[in-house]
């Protein structure tokens, strides 16, 4: 009877060590490929039935409905150039120069993948707005008082931003490395932790 | 100490086989959780839906792009084929098609077709209709159309939601 007894106990221990693990692996914040270009990271196969279980799962959790990279490619980053997380508290500027595809956004996501709970109809920035060459954008809680604009209102800690390029160029295709990739400054921060 | 190596052996092979068995599921597992929020308004597939613009509210699907808006069609080839016809609009579109396992395995876009397209979808291994245009074969049975046109104002969604009242989601069953 004991023996039965500890059967069952590590059948339901590893039956919830498992689905736990590979929840953990799928969802945790940083997940979102092995390619890495400046910290914004990415995977050339999301989407792809070529795809290993690994990043179709990750893409199914994260990004489901992704597209192929034939038809827009994209990159995800939760930290800024100083390593540390990104945080609703804190006032970013993205900056950057012309993207390699034939339109680009970026746009802020809260912890839970979906876009940050607020009314401020200032989500992304897109090539519409930007125009060619080089372009920068805070992105803070509160609208500045001149320039282009991401609310980060109610994106809490440890938002992250995506950077999509539709149509992307054969080199960019080729190589993905090749991106120009947008730098995150941290212009200031207000509480706590810096 | 033997009962103790069995009891650890078995609680390490369990953890091994969910935790593959849960990467290798999940795709399924979100998309059937996607479609059936997709078709929430009464439970019918093989019919466009248009989506509003892009908000903080939208939830349906994670990580919604706020510049492009989206159309979705749940399909089911159990019956039949189905066809799923696009209006062109004057910005970027693209019809992505996605199995019920997450694979994006067919899209056109604006750039291949500027006068939109008729696609007529198959299940796999089976015929298609005669004078069917733009043929695919569907790994799965159900799964998502997915169309994305390019919005980011307010006035470009106004142009593109009139342009895709043209677009069309069917059975091709008698």
């Amino acid at each position: 009877m004991g023996g039965v007894l500890r059967f069952l106990i590590a059948v339901i221990l590893g039956g919830a060590l498992g689905v736990g693990s590979a929840l953990y692996v799928l969802k945790r914040g940083d997940s979102f490929g092995s390619l890495d270009v400046g910290g914004w990271k990415g995977s050339m196969s999301a989407g792809s039935a070529a795809a290993d279980p690994y990043t179709r799962a990750i893409v199914a959790a994260r990004g489901l409905l992704a597209l192929a990279s034939t038809e827009a490619v994209y990159f995800t980053r939760s930290t800024a150039d100083d390593g540390q997380p990104l945080r609703e508290a804190c006032v970013y500027r993205v900056s950057g120069g012309a993207m390699p595809g034939r339109w680009w956004s970026v746009t802020a996501y809260a912890p839970d993948a979906y876009l940050p709970q607020n009314q401020d109809e200032a989500l992304s920035y897109d090539a519409t707005r930007a125009g060619p060459g080089a372009w920068a954008v805070l992105v803070a809680p509160t609208r500045p008082t001149e320039g282009a604009w991401i609310s980060s209102k109610a994106a809490g800690e440890g938002f992250s931003l995506t950077l999509r390029v539709y149509h992307p160029s054969a080199a960019l295709q080729a190589d993905p490395l090749s991106l120009p990739a947008p730098r995150i400054e941290t212009v200031s921060c207000t509480g706590a932790a810096g | 100490m033997k009962a103790f190596l069995g009891f650890v052996l078995v609680l390490v092979l369990v953890a091994a086989g969910t935790h593959v068995a849960t990467v290798a599921f999940f795709p399924t597992f979100a998309m059937n959780k996607a479609m059936e929020r997709l078709t929430a308004d009464g439970g019918r597939v093989n019919m466009i839906r248009h989506g509003g613009r892009t908000t903080a509210e939208s939830r349906a699907v994670v990580r919604p792009a706020p510049d492009l808006t989206y159309s979705t069609c749940v399909f089911d080839l159990w019956r039949a084929p189905v066809q799923i016809r696009v209006s062109p609009s004057s910005s970027y579109w693209s019809l992505s098609l996605y199995s019920q396992s997450s694979d994006n395995f067919a899209v056109f876009n604006d750039r291949d077709y500027p006068e939109g397209v008729t696609v007529t979808l198959v299940r796999e291994g089976a015929a298609a209709p005669a004078n069917a245009e733009h043929v695919v074969h569907s790994p799965s049975r159900t799964g998502i159309a997915l169309v994305r046109r390019l919005a980011p104002d307010a006035a470009t969604f106004a142009a593109v939601d009139a342009a895709r009242q043209g677009d069309a989601c069917a059975s091709l069953a008698p």
